[in-house]
């Protein structure tokens, strides 16, 4: 307990430095003002705001990328409730009650109720992380090379289990994901593996291209195929303040949002988008008039609002713990930490404890920051909703092009980015989902060097993956949740889940 | 005669398996090794024959289970807005910030079927003199604002 109160005395201690606030209050306006933008997600907005991180200090960086994430996330839902276009997948519930809500006129209390239940899952996420990160980064630190890629395998599978779409196709992804991840220089023997003689792709491919390509480029094509029709509220927004009846009702559910998407957070492939829609889909079955559902009800908000921020904040732990990333913004977090030189995983909390408390307790402010000052801007996002997206996609574009090239400074990635947005074109057109692509491609490099590493260790023997006891279970786990989904009865729930309810 | 019940899945089956055999066929020159000490080509070609194997498997699928079919491509924006980010990158080092930003904005708005020229030559400018005021004097990123 002493230690508790002593590491969140750290961080805030680091995070209320008056430069790292002003970094993480940039950062939570910038992420809310490009989540606000429909069609650009999380991972979207990271990889376009990372460049303006490079010049910073790593804590100061990874306290506004942080911020970024969770404003990105919120104003996702702005998005959703007033247009009902979810900025991003994980608001697309929210879209269902919100903009109803909005339409009867009661898009204050909605947005205030997406807010408040934000903020509450928000400080929820915080103290978890604060308490569980001790003990997971003292089990992380008896893992040897065997454990981290039998854990990494667990990963993997959880993230296919838990995303969205067909299973075969997330799996395919995932080996797609793992042999671009392996272009570049072979660090054991320094052969060149798939660079058809670029001198550029000997330090292989930089996640940013790919995450720009397949998640921003490609979005963009899709956004003008499909020719794009906003309906944006045009009257006034009045009554910020939600009623006490309001807050009765949306009380519960934001506690039972909260307890569902901290864990669901935890999970491999959990996160935002996994916690909103099993959220939702709870506040329908305890509801006493499952009818009111679509038709604004405010639990339909509240539930999904408070969970998707509670698992966009306990999605930190296995990265910060153990250092691996269980979803595609976790995947560009670590690239992010790579490119200030830092490795994720337990060393970090042991060996830079400012950087780790600083950038958790900073978690809390960037909350507290987004309720005092999104509300009062609703009106300057709202007016950036109307925006045509004719000069929309353009400003996007360019920002991205920008973004790509100062991260090494060479025009070779602005056309691998180019080249990652006609692949990420491809994808959908061929209906496959990006994301379990991005989280092989990072993974990939680092699970060949543990099994290389394993298996050197243990004289070529691969037995060693399941002799020794921690390893054994992690390949267990992941069996089994591969056993899970096969079966035809979860298959059926696990479609029922993804369906927009 | 075989009915496609999913081109989608088919095609996409396809695609795995040409890029398995291509990321196979790479690594080739390349040491094996063994389990103890692999080689640089042990975990690609690994992969790559796992990739074919979902490939086809996926493309059975496409024949045999009904499934979405492809929907037609739209190559003007892709042409378009892949074509903008090229001129961006071929432009950028040696014409410039100004120039290059300025051809990416004009060439991608090309795609918008709603545009209109009068409000273009004024936003391509603005966008690009924030830009320079962004990316350049704020930030302080190393990059050439006018040709040499």
């Amino acid at each position: 307990m002493t230690d508790f109160i002593g590491n969140l005395a750290l961080g805030f201690g680091v995070a209320l430095a008056p430069i790292n606030l002003l970094f993480c209050l940039i950062g939570a306006l910038l992420g809310t003002l490009i989540g606000v933008l429909p069609g650009i997600g999380p991972v979207a907005t990271i990889a376009m705001l990372l460049p303006i991180t490079f010049n910073l200090q790593p804590v100061a960086a990874l306290i506004m990328l942080a911020g970024i994430y969770y404003g990105a996330q919120y104003g996702g839902s702005t998005t959703a409730i007033l247009i009902n276009l979810p900025g991003e997948s994980s608001s697309v519930v929210t879209c269902l009650d919100g903009y109803q809500m909005a339409r009867q006129g009661r898009a204050g209390a909605a947005l205030a109720i997406a807010a408040i239940g934000s903020f509450f899952a928000g400080c929820v996420g915080t103290v978890a992380i604060a308490v569980l990160a001790p003990p997971l980064t003292l089990l992380a630190q008896q893992f040897g090379a065997a454990e981290y890629f039998s854990l990494m395998v667990f990963g993997l599978v959880g993230a296919v289990v838990l995303a969205g779409g067909s299973v075969l196709k997330a799996v395919a992804m995932i080996f797609l994901g793992l042999l671009l991840g392996l272009v570049g220089t072979d660090v054991n023997s320094g052969a060149m593996r798939y660079t058809f003689g670029f001198p550029d792709l000997a330090d292989g491919i930089g996640f940013v291209n790919v995450a720009m390509g397949v998640f921003g480029v490609a979005e963009i094509l899709s956004n003008l195929e499909k020719g794009e029709s906003r309906d944006v509220m045009s009257g006034k927004i009045t009554g910020l303040w939600p009623t006490m009846k309001d807050l009765k009702e949306a009380f519960p559910a934001i506690l039972r949002g909260t307890g569902l998407g901290s864990l669901l957070g935890v999970l491999p492939g959990g996160g935002a988008l996994l916690a909103s829609f099993a959220a939702y889909a709870l506040e329908k079955k305890v509801a006493k008039d499952p009818s009111r559902f679509g038709k604004g009800a405010i639990e339909g908000v509240a539930g999904p609002e408070s969970a998707n921020n509670a698992g966009a904040q306990t999605s930190f732990i296995p990265l910060l713990t153990l250092g691996i990333p269980n979803n595609a913004v976790m995947a560009l977090m670590i690239g992010a930490m790579m490119i200030h030189g830092i490795t994720p995983g337990p060393q970090v909390m042991t060996k830079q404890p400012d950087l780790f408390w600083g950038m958790i307790a900073s978690m809390w402010l960037g909350n507290l920051m987004l309720v005092i000052i999104n509300l009062p801007l609703i009106g300057i996002w709202v007016s950036l909703l109307k925006v045509p997206y004719r000069m929309m996609f353009p400003a996007i574009l360019l920002f991205c092009a920008i973004g790509v090239y100062s991260l090494n400074n060479t025009t070779f990635d602005v056309y691998l980015t180019a080249f990652f947005g006609v692949v990420g074109y491809l994808f959908i057109k061929l209906g496959f989902e990006p994301a379990p692509l991005l989280l092989g491609f990072i993974l990939g490099p680092l699970m060949e060097e543990y099994l290389r590493r394993a298996l050197l260790l243990s004289r070529g023997d691969p037995i060693v993956l399941i002799s020794r006891p921690l390893s054994l279970t992690l390949l267990l786990m992941a069996a089994g949740l591969l056993l899970l989904v096969i079966a035809p009865t979860v298959q059926r729930k696990r479609a029922e889940a993804f369906k927009e309810p | 005669m075989i009915r496609i019940k999913s081109s989608q899945d088919l095609f996409g089956g396809a695609m795995l398996i040409a890029v398995g055999f291509l990321g196979w066929w790479l690594v080739q020159d390349l040491p094996m090794g063994r389990l103890v000490r692999m080689g640089p080509a042990s975990t690609p070609s690994l992969i790559s024959l796992i990739l074919v194997g979902f490939g086809v498997v996926i493309s059975a699928r496409g024949l045999l289970i009904e499934g979405p079919g492809l929907d037609a491509w739209a190559w003007r924006p892709l042409a378009i807005i892949t074509g903008s980010i090229v001129a961006f990158g071929a432009l950028l080092e040696r014409a410039g910030l100004v120039a290059a930003a300025l051809a990416l904005v004009i060439i991608s708005t090309l795609a918008a079927p709603d545009k209109r020229w009068g409000e273009l030559a004024v936003f391509a400018v603005g966008l690009t003199v924030a830009c320079v005021l962004i990316f350049k004097s704020f930030l302080g990123l190393p990059l050439q604002v006018w040709p040499l």
